[in-house]
């Protein structure tokens, strides 16, 4: 081989098979094929009063507002005509909060997992139909408590972690236009004992069509519906699982997750997503569901030591075998090339 | 810390590309080489930021997630870093 020929190999090894044995180490830890299970306990859960809606897609305030005199049937919605960073701004700004519900049933009868009944936040008018003002098209967030939780296995961490929500009141034919296809940013983050961990920059396509088997109450049985919804998928890395565990060593009773939605932008639409049918957007109620996928997190940091380990000791090979004092490579590769 | 270990890698990666366009008969010029150099660079140091996790993997290492182990894996990454420029220079190719 000639000396380009090994420079060449030399690029190959940093910037090809390093990374690929780097991206093998990190999920070594992970679980990739085992089957989500349901975190949220079924039957009744007892709400912590940790839950509650951060984000409704930004300001809502709408020309039906400017009148603070009015006063529907239930005051707190109008107090509450958007909700940013976990308060409400209207009549009063940044003193009462909107908890997701007011008490927490979950079964799987509504959805294939174990979901929650949650409000939406958007006040209905006198008006009649549509819900005052728009849905906004800035962030969404909110504040999942312990009760979400509940199924998932104390002393273990998870490397995936499930949202789906969606609104079933309504169902459409599949081809229905009012499904959407969305793009937007997402972050999560863990609180335990006053500290916090945040992970960043997931990035979802997602179509706002979500398609199950729901049951027929008067037909009894089973057939295969459209409704608005969609479900995210926090993915964490070897690395990341372990750093969850280590934050909250495995103590999912004692853990509050926020999730924040940001960046939307509606591929249908160029007008954003102010127009969009969402599954928490309006002035009814929608469906949380939650689901995880656990891994030990003393096997997944044994899987990942190990193979750092083997990657060290190959890196140290290759920088011996790189210097006249031994060559591997030109013995190797004499009369192949 | 680890910006510097992927600067330092895909400047070596730069490096060997243009020395090695260079005596195949390209990049004859040093605008050439320049640009090329530049290229290679933003190229390289794109790809493994943006589409690997080499760069997490090595702050991981770095903040002790790794525990004795990933600094060793750091040590053996800045020694192999170090043979390679020292053949560079010395021997104008990255292995011998």
């Amino acid at each position: 081989m000639n000396p380009i020929q090994f420079n060449v190999l030399a690029i190959i090894l940093i910037l090809g098979i390093m990374p690929f044995a780097v991206a093998f180490v990190s999920n070594a830890g992970s679980s990739t094929d085992e089957a989500m299970k349901d975190s949220i306990t079924p039957g009744f859960n007892t709400n912590t009063g940790e839950s509650k809606w951060l984000n409704n897609g930004g300001d809502n305030w709408s020309w039906y507002y400017d009148n603070k005199n009015f006063y529907g049937p239930n005051s707190y919605e109008v107090d509450c005509t958007y909700v940013e960073n976990g308060y409400c701004y209207g009549l009063f700004d940044g003193v009462n909060e909107y908890p997701l519900s007011s008490a927490y049933y979950s079964n799987n009868f509504i959805l294939p997992m174990n979901a929650h009944n949650v409000f939406q936040t958007h006040y209905s008018g006198s008006n009649g139909n549509n819900y005052v003002g728009s849905s906004g098209d800035d962030a969404y967030g909110w504040r999942f408590g312990s009760e979400f939780f509940g199924e998932i296995t104390q002393n273990t961490t998870v490397d995936k972690l499930k949202f789906t929500f969606v609104e079933t009141n309504a169902i459409y034919n599949c081809d229905n236009s009012i499904f959407s296809n969305l793009t937007f940013e997402g972050e999560i983050i863990f609180y335990y004992q006053g500290e916090t961990l945040k992970f960043e920059n997931f990035e979802f396509e997602e179509s706002t069509k979500y398609k199950y088997n729901q049951y027929d109450n008067q037909n009894n049985h089973f057939s295969v519906v459209c409704v608005i919804g969609f479900d995210i998928v926090f993915d964490f890395t070897g690395f990341e699982s372990l750093k969850i565990d280590s934050f909250n060593y495995g103590n999912w009773s004692g853990t509050v997750v926020d999730v924040l939605l940001t960046n939307f932008d509606d591929g249908d639409d160029i007008n954003g997503i102010g127009q969009t049918v969402t599954p928490f957007g309006g002035d009814n109620q929608f469906f949380i569901g939650v689901e995880h996928s656990e891994i030990n997190p003393k096997e997944a940091g044994f899987l990942i030591r190990a193979g750092t380990l083997f990657l060290t000791v190959i890196t140290f090979i290759i920088a011996i075998a790189s210097t006249p004092y031994w060559d591997p490579f030109t013995n190797y590769f004499r009369g192949r090339l | 810390m680890v910006a510097i270990i992927i600067y330092i890698a895909t400047l070596l990666i730069t490096v060997t590309v243009v020395a090695g366009a260079s005596t195949a008969g390209y990049l004859n010029s040093a605008l050439t080489r320049t640009v090329g150099g530049i290229g290679t660079q933003i190229v390289s140091m794109n790809w493994l930021y943006q589409y690997t996790n080499f760069e997490s993997f090595i702050r991981y290492c770095l903040q002790g997630e790794v525990g004795i182990i990933g600094y060793a894996f750091l040590l053996s990454l800045g020694t192999l870093l170090v043979v390679w420029i020292n053949n560079l220079i010395e021997y104008k190719q990255a292995i011998m």
